[in-house]
This record gives C-alpha cells, structure tokens and sequence, in this order.
C-alpha cells in the first residue's frame, strides 16, 4: 500500500492514522481526480469504530487480524511485470487500484478492464459500489478513489486467473468489481497470499442467465474479504474457497439471489498451528425458484481456530425456494476450538430448507477399520482427514 | 499358522473369551458358537482392536502378535473380515484397496501395478456380480450388506492375507453369491499351501459347500474342536446351552 514511504502500523490504527489526513496527497494530487475522491476523502477518515467491538465480530478473533503490524516499503517495490516466473499463468495481477496483465497470460478479448488509470467517466459507472459497511471492510476503498472493474462481455465464455498482489507485510487495499455479461460463463480462479495482507471487498455482478465458477484460494497470508455477490435471474453462481497455511481469515460472502438462480458455496479449510479461519456467509433469497446450497468442512488441529456463521433468509415473495446449509467440523486437537452458528430465517412457507452443523472428532471405529488393513495410525488419520473434506 | 494359548479377552472389566487354546493349520476352518459367545470378539481380539483387554498369547506363524499395532497384525499376514463393514465416506473401494495394499508392500505405486490391480478388482467385481462402476463407489457407503461383505472377500483376495478370520461373510448374500462365496474361498485356501482361512458361520449350506478341515464350537466353558461330523450334529442337536 503506497500510503507513504517505508510506514510502519498495525491495521487496527488506520483509522486514526486516516485522520491526520495521511491519505490525501495520494488522492488529490497523484491522480487529480479531485471530484471523485471526495466523498472516499470524506467518509474514511471519519471512521470512528472501535472495530472489535462490533457485534458481528464476536468469536472470530478479530483482533488477531487488528494487532497485525504491516510495512508499506519505500517506493522500490517490485513492478507487477517483475512476476516472469509464474507456476499457474495468471491473467491479471491486481493492486491498489491497478490492473496489470500477467507475463504468460493470453490476451482475453472478452474483458474490459476499468482501474485508476482509466478515464473518469468510465470508472464512474462503478462508482456507487462505494457504499460504506461502516466495519473493516471500508478500509478496502483505501488505497483507490474509485472501484477497479473487470467487466466481460455478454454471450462470452471464459476462463480467467486473478490475483491480488502485495509485498511480504504491507498490505493491499482494494474494492474490486467482477462484472459478467449476460448469457455468459466465467471461470474464475483468485489466488490471495504473498505474506502478505489484504482488505479486499469485493463485487460479483452475475447478469441475467450468466454463470461465474468461482474458485478462491487463500495462502499464507492475513486476510479479510467482503464479497458481494448480484445474481439477476436465471444466473448460476458456484463458489469453491479453500485456505492454507492462512495467518488469519475473514470472508464474508452475501449473496442476493434473484429468480431462478442457483448458489452453491463450498469451503474446505484444514487448520494447523495457531491459524484463524473465519467464514460468513449469508444467502438472500430475494426472488422465487431459486436454489442454494452451502457446504462448509473445516479440520481443526493444534491451536487453530474456526468460526463458521451462515444465514439463509427468504423474503415473503421468494417462494419455491430450495435452500440447505451445512457446517461440519473434525476436531483432531482437544485445545483447538470450532465455533458454528446457522440460522434461518423464512417469511413464507412455499420453502424447502434445511441445515445443519456437526463438530466430530476422528471415529474410533473408522481408525480400527482402516488399521487393520494395514494403515498405520498416521496413514489412517490423513485418510479420515481427506476423506472429511471430499 | 495360527495358535492361541491361554487367551482371554476382557472387554470394560467383563470377561468375554477365557483361557482358549486354539490352533488353526493351513486349510479351512469353521468356528461355530451360539449367539454372544464371543466369536467376532476372538477375530478382533486377534486383530488388535483396543477396546479389549487381552492376555495369553497368540502367535501367527510363530511369531507372537499381541504386543503389535492392528495395522503390524495386518502387514504380518492377519486379515479380519468384518460383520458389519465400517462406511467411511469420501475415500473409494479402490483407492482404499490400492493404500491397504501399497502399505502391506503387496503393490507399488506404478501405473502397471495400479492398472493391475484394478483389473483385477474389476474382475472380482463382475465374479460376485456387483455394479461394474463399484471401485468407484465409496468406501461402504450406500452399499446393501451383501455388497460390503463381498468386497471385503474382494480386499482378501487381493491382499493375499496367511491368515484370515472372515466374520460371517455369507450374511445378507443371496444364493448364488453364496455359490460363488465358497468356490472362491475354496479356490484362495487351496491355491497355497499355506493359508489359512477360518470362517465364523452357522450356514449349512456354505459349511457343507466348503468341506472344511476343522470345525471349532465356543461354548461358554469349553472348547469343542472336530471335523464337519461335529457341525452336522450342531445342526441336528443345537448347541445343547
């Protein structure tokens, strides 16, 4: 984050750093965009919450993620076109407000892309997406004075890889836009890590009959995420998100579901060490025959912790709806802790719905099976554990 | 190939099997008992499984096996059929197989072993009749239990165990699949000399099918060993408990 040289902070005084106006110079001198930036000037310093006080954070060791301390680096920080070696070709590298094509990557004609160096006019169309949460996630419009905005045609079919860059400890703000054309199919794969942190919100317009295939994967790394997700009717929208060797996570995802859409979110996360995993998901069912599943599995071990929330709501109009939602948890460690809460909320009876949450520990009558066809112990464990995720 | 002495099972401070002393050649052997004597205790017993507390001794092909790990009695020769075969969902037959066998050193992990095996799997498969994408399948997992007792038969066969105890493997089979039970335990106990299968059972059919060479009644204080004359006369006379 390019806030000023070579900073030193926790995440959890930006507000009051933003107060002092260390924002300013970057927004209304570097970009001369003064008109947009103002309202973004105006509102980020006034955030005035003690965030972990917030009730929405209760059980997700928030502060884990406050009291971490990030390093802005001077000015010499490595270009996006320095990346030359990449395992996976990566079509677009995304950091403070930028986008920037991958080495290998292949042209995509289906895109437009919209970051800060585009014409005001154009970034204005995303504009209104600069909505405050009044929670963490404000802090997500940081480091741009506008919404970045990867917008695919309609009547297109693609598959595209992202990921949001940062240096080893600083940190990356970013408000991201995904906007997929109707009639389209998007498969997108977003890759967050670099040991670094981010605060990222974003957006994920789906437009009438499109379908974006969803797959997140979160590495090494300190991270919180809002997601927004806008499916029009007859959309399909499929979400796989797993973690590893995470520091801490966040991700809230709320979906509203328009007619006949479909939603499946699924999660995997193996905790180890002292890692914090936190996954919100709320499915708002705001139009009728619609479908939506949720399907969270965590393994927690040593010290780890995860925290699990999901809501299914269904308004009064949304009937014919077919909604499930399920949390399972496989505790291997007796000092690692689950925290689990599905709820649901419907307001009319033309529903199918259900839910559940499990935490388990290995099966002792699994163990034995597989031991004595020759598995050891261990064998047998990693077994389960794969098995527990599938 | 396998022997008992003295052995006693415990199970939550209640004694289950006392002081048996049972002796198991190459061959194939029937273990007869009424209900709750404690037959599938004796085969997990000898398998290892912690909930019961054991004494005596019990050795396969001479070499003591109590004081080693399930997973040691398993790579030493020892093969338990269960009952009521574990379901574990999220792993297949065949990628369970293909583990078991890979740790008992009975296959590499090379694609021509790997082909192999699942050749042969298949084969098994079509042998006993089940679906032909049943590899595929999860481990026990939405499968009648006659399908989960021929694959454990499949896991035997393919493991090539010294010694095995198969728990009732002819329940909720039909009659060909009993049929063909028997020719190919018949054909596994004689293709080598030196193994040992031993069947818990009441099933006349299948006793008589198999010819065994011994047969073993558990009574509550006394072990009755003889041959198939001994199983006949159970089924004439009962148990007599």
């Amino acid at each position: 984050m390019a806030l000023v040289n070579s900073a030193k902070f926790k995440i959890g005084d930006l507000p009051k750093i933003l107060k002092h106006g260390f924002r300013n110079n970057l927004m209304t001198h570097r970009f001369k965009k003064e008109t947009m930036a103002l309202s973004v000037a105006e509102y980020l310093p006034s955030l005035n919450i003690a965030f972990e006080k917030l009730h929405k954070y209760k059980n997700t060791n928030i502060n884990s993620f406050l009291n971490k301390e990030v390093i802005t680096p001077n000015n010499n920080r490595t270009q996006f076109h320095d990346h030359v070696s990449e395992a996976q070709p990566i079509d677009f590298h995304i950091r403070d407000g930028a986008v920037i094509q991958g080495f290998n990557a292949k042209i995509k004609h289906a895109f437009k892309v919209h970051d800060l160096y585009s014409s005001v006019s154009t970034m204005q169309k995303y504009q209104s997406f600069f909505e405050p949460n009044n929670d963490i996630s404000d802090l997500g419009f940081l480091n741009t004075i506008m919404p970045l905005a990867i917008k695919m045609s309609n009547y297109k079919r693609e598959n595209l890889v992202l990921k949001y860059d940062v240096e080893a400890n600083d940190l990356h703000c970013d408000t991201i836009v995904i906007d997929v054309g109707k009639n389209s199919k998007l498969d997108l794969t977003e890759l967050i890590g670099d040991s670094g942190s981010h605060i990222l919100n974003v957006f994920y317009i789906l437009r009438e009959n499109s379908s974006l295939t969803l797959n997140r994967n979160i590495t090494n790394s300190n991270t919180y995420i809002n997601s927004k997700v806008i499916q029009e009717p007859g959309s399909r929208f499929a979400m796989s998100c797993t973690t590893g060797d995470i520091d801490f996570s966040y991700q809230n995802i709320d979906v509203d579901s328009y007619h006949n859409c479909h939603t499946y979110i699924d999660n995997r996360n193996a905790l180890t060490g002292d890692r914090i995993n936190n996954f919100v998901v709320n499915i708002n069912h705001l139009g009728r025959e619609s479908f939506s599943n949720i399907d969270s599995k965590t393994i927690v071990d040593d010290n780890s912790i995860n925290y699990f929330k999901g809501n299914i709501f269904i308004d009064k109009e949304a009937e014919n709806i077919n909604a499930h939602m399920l949390n399972k948890n496989l505790q291997i460690s007796k000092k690692a802790k689950v925290y689990t809460e599905p709820t649901l909320d419907i307001l009319n009876k033309e529903v199918v719905c259900s839910h559940g949450c499990t935490i388990s520990n290995i099966d002792e009558n699994e163990l034995y099976y597989l031991q004595t066809k020759g598995l050891d112990k261990t064998q047998s464990i990693n077994i389960l554990k794969d098995a527990f995720l599938k | 190939m396998l022997v008992t002495q003295e052995f006693t099972v415990k199970a939550e401070g209640k004694t289950i099997l006392n002081d048996l002393h049972l002796d198991f050649g190459p061959g194939i052997h029937i273990i007869m008992g009424p209900n709750g004597i404690g037959k599938s205790t004796l085969a997990h017993a000898l398998m290892g499984n912690p909930k019961y507390t054991v004494s005596g001794a019990a050795q396969l092909d001479g070499k003591d096996i109590l004081a080693l790990e399930p997973h040691e009695r398993a790579r030493a020769g020892l093969f338990v059929s269960f009952q009521n075969p574990t379901p574990i969902a999220g792993i297949s037959n065949f990628q369970f197989v293909k583990e078991s066998l890979i740790q008992q050193e009975k296959m590499t992990n090379s694609m021509s072993d790997i082909t192999q095996v699942l050749n042969d799997y298949k084969d098994y498969s079509d042998v006993f009749g089940l679906p032909s994408d049943f590899h595929k399948k999860q481990l026990n997992v939405e499968a009648s239990g006659g399908e989960k007792k021929k694959n454990e038969i499949i896991q035997m066969l393919l493991s090539k165990p010294k010694v095995s105890i198969l728990d009732e493997p002819d329940s909720g089979l039909d009659i060909d699949s009993i049929n063909q039970l028997s020719k190919q335990l018949k054909t596994f106990a004689l293709e080598n000399d030196n193994r040992t299968v031993i069947i818990i059972t009441h099933y006349e059919k299948l006793i008589d099918s198999l010819s065994p060479d011994t047969v073993t009644i558990l009574r509550k204080d006394k072990v009755e060993k003889g041959d198939v004359e001994l199983a006949y006369k159970v089924f004439e006379d009962g148990f007599g408990e």
